[in-house]
Order: structure tokens, then sequence, then C-alpha cells
């Protein structure tokens, strides 16, 4: 096979595969389990995932990619206080994402297997910081607010995926858009 | 055996099972090599905690009673505004030694994400617990229930952020200066 329709043939695996994990949940995958949700022989899968390792690993890396091509594809000239409150929209959008996220993090912190993930995890940080840069906060002051921004929309989800309460946390985020607001306009 | 003795002799293995969840977690746990390291048998767990499921929920149990005891302390020092609660908080969990708490807590936040069920009571005591202890003084303050939720939720979710990117990064210096930032606007 030539080695462009391969990639392409694992990726539309890891889609294919991604409602069954959604359901199940990453730490309760095996190479068992997947073949059989997705009706391939577990050799079949085998061939493009040697490991269960391997197949978590590329299922992150496959929704990270899903992820950054969805946030390239926002207007960041919009106002700041508009773009926060898109940002919100686009974690609560994919929310299933944001407990991908978290359960990967849970099996990095304890498995070296992961732990390229752990590295990773500040990439949309200096996707924010340059964000922010470009709206004339300087440097040192935009990775300072770019750490904040991430904790408060990770801290939420975490908060929104346990406890499904919108109208609660909603009420917060527009607490932190004000306080945002305040802390970039003065 | 006297009631007593059981009661000590149970304190005791939990302990020693605390200690080997905390280093090993609780994704795949079983008991076998669990008792072999807490130099116990399956039968003696099995003994005290009526089943895997019974000795979990006692771990469980355990650490949100001694969170619930921090807060108290906190509250009789009164540490009861977000910022001083914040800072109190990021003092004590980015000491080295609490590491492998906080590897722990993200660890079972996840878990209990997908089956809740198999985590008894840990994420009310990691939400619920929180909004309670943040809101009260709040609310005491003169805001409406409500809007001592959403600040108490918004609090909470930006220290629990932070947390997050300190277990990952163990990244000091940069999540320390964007704590003072917070602080700049809690303080306003």
């Amino acid at each position: 096979m030539d080695p462009t329709a391969e990639l392409r043939e694992r990726d539309d695996l890891l889609d294919r595969l991604r409602p069954y994990v959604d359901q199940i949940g990453l730490c309760a995958l095996t190479l068992e389990n997947s073949a059989r949700a997705l009706g391939l022989p577990e050799e079949t899968l085998q061939d493009f995932f040697p490991t269960k390792e391997d197949l978590i690993v590329a299922l992150i890396a496959r929704n990270r990619i899903r992820l950054r091509a969805k946030f390239a594809n926002l207007d960041l000239s919009m106002p700041a206080d508009e773009f926060r409150r898109v940002m919100w929209t686009f974690y609560v959008e994919t929310a299933s994402d944001s407990r991908l996220f978290f359960e990967a993090y849970g099996l990095a912190l304890h498995d070296e297997h992961y732990g390229d993930f752990l590295h990773g995890i500040n990439d949309w940080l200096g996707l924010l910081k340059d964000a922010l840069i470009r709206r004339g906060i300087p440097p040192d002051r935009a990775e300072a607010f770019a750490t904040l921004s991430l904790a408060v929309y990770r801290g939420a989800m975490m908060d929104y995926c346990a406890t499904d309460e919108r109208p609660r946390v909603n009420a917060a985020m527009e607490l932190w858009f004000k306080a945002a607001n305040w802390l970039t306009e003065r | 055996m006297s009631r007593t003795v059981d009661l000590e002799r149970r304190a005791a293995l939990l302990e020693r099972v605390e200690a080997y969840i905390l280093e090993h977690g609780f994704a795949g746990l079983s008991l076998r090599p669990l008792a072999d390291a807490v130099d116990s048998s399956p039968r003696m767990l099995l003994y005290h905690f009526g089943s895997k499921e019974g000795m979990v929920t006692a771990v469980l149990r355990s650490a949100r009673e001694r969170q619930l005891a921090l807060f108290d302390r906190l509250r009789r020092n009164e540490v009861t505004t977000p910022a001083a609660i914040c800072k109190a908080a990021w003092a004590y969990m980015s000491q080295p030694k609490v590491g492998p708490m906080l590897k722990l807590f993200f660890e079972t936040y996840a878990l209990a994400l997908r089956d809740p069920e198999a985590f008894p009571g840990f994420l009310e005591g990691a939400v619920e617990d929180w909004l309670r202890f943040l809101g009260d003084p709040i609310r005491k303050g003169g805001a409406s229930p409500r809007q001592a939720r959403a600040q108490a939720t918004i609090v909470l979710a930006t220290y629990r952020g932070f947390m997050l990117d300190f277990a990952a990064t163990g990244d000091r210096e940069r999540i320390g200066r964007a704590i003072d930032v917070w602080s700049e606007q809690l303080h306003a």
C-alpha cells in the first residue's frame, strides 16, 4: 500500500473508533475490544497499532490535530471579549475532547508510555500567548495571562464534565470575562 | 478479636493501602499485588473492607474527610477570602512532597468522570465540598447564593486549572507569575 493511503486508512480507523472511545473511555480500551468495535480482526488493527499504548497515543495525537485545525479556523481578529466567549463555546462544544484530554492526562501522569502528551500540554499556551502579543500585551504579561486563561478554561471544563451544571459554570465564566477585561485593559 | 483491636488493625491497614494507591493509582488496581505490598493477604483485605469496591470507598472517604478537616483548619485560622485560600493552597500544593497526591487526584478525576459510581463521593468532594467552602464566606459577605456559587466556581476552576498545569509541567515560576496576575484581580 502506498504510504499516503496507509496513513489515510490509519486516520480513518481512529475516527471510526472515536465514538466507542467516548463510550468506554481511554483507560478501558484494549486492542481486542477496539477491533471488535470496528468489526475487524485484531491482527488487522495490530498492523496499524502494534500495542494498546500505540493506539492510545495515536488517538490522542489525532484528537490534538483535529482540535488545532478547528482552532485555526477561528477568526482571531475579533474583539478580545468576544474571542474569550468564542473560546468558551469552543470548549463546551468539544466537551468530549476535554474528557479525552483529562483521561489522557491521568494516564500520562502515571505511565511513561504517554509522557510526550505532558510535554505537548502547553502547545496551547504558545498559541494563546502569541495571540495576546499580537493584541499588544507585553510578552511577560502575555505568558502569565495565557497561563491564567488556560487554567480557567480547563478548570471550568473539569467542573462542567463532572457536574453538567451549565448555568452555574456559565455564570462563573461571565465573571471571568469581566475579570479578563479588567486585567487586560488597565 | 475485640472490636477495638479490629478497628485499629483496619485503620493501620487502610493507611498502608492509601500509601500503595498514592504510588500506583486506582487504574488496574488488583488485590493480590496490593496485599503483597502491604504485607497482608487478599483474605484479610476482604475481611476488613468487604470487597475491592469497599476498600476503594474507604480510601476515598478518608481522603474526603482529610480535605474537610483541612477546610475546618483554614476556617479556624480565618483563611476565608478566595485570595487567601488560593495563596495558602498554592503554597501547600506546590511542595514537592505533595506531587504524588496531586497526580493521584487528577488520575482519579478522569476515571471518575467515566465511571462515577466506581468512585463514590469523589466528584462531590472535588467540586461540591470546595464550592461550599469557598462560597459560604462570599455569601456571608452579602452575595446572593447564586452569585456566591458562581464566584466560588470560577475561583475553584482557576485554581484547579493551575494545579493541572503544575502537575504536568512542574513550571512553578510561570504558574506563580500567573497566580500573581490572577490575585491582582481577586484583590480588586
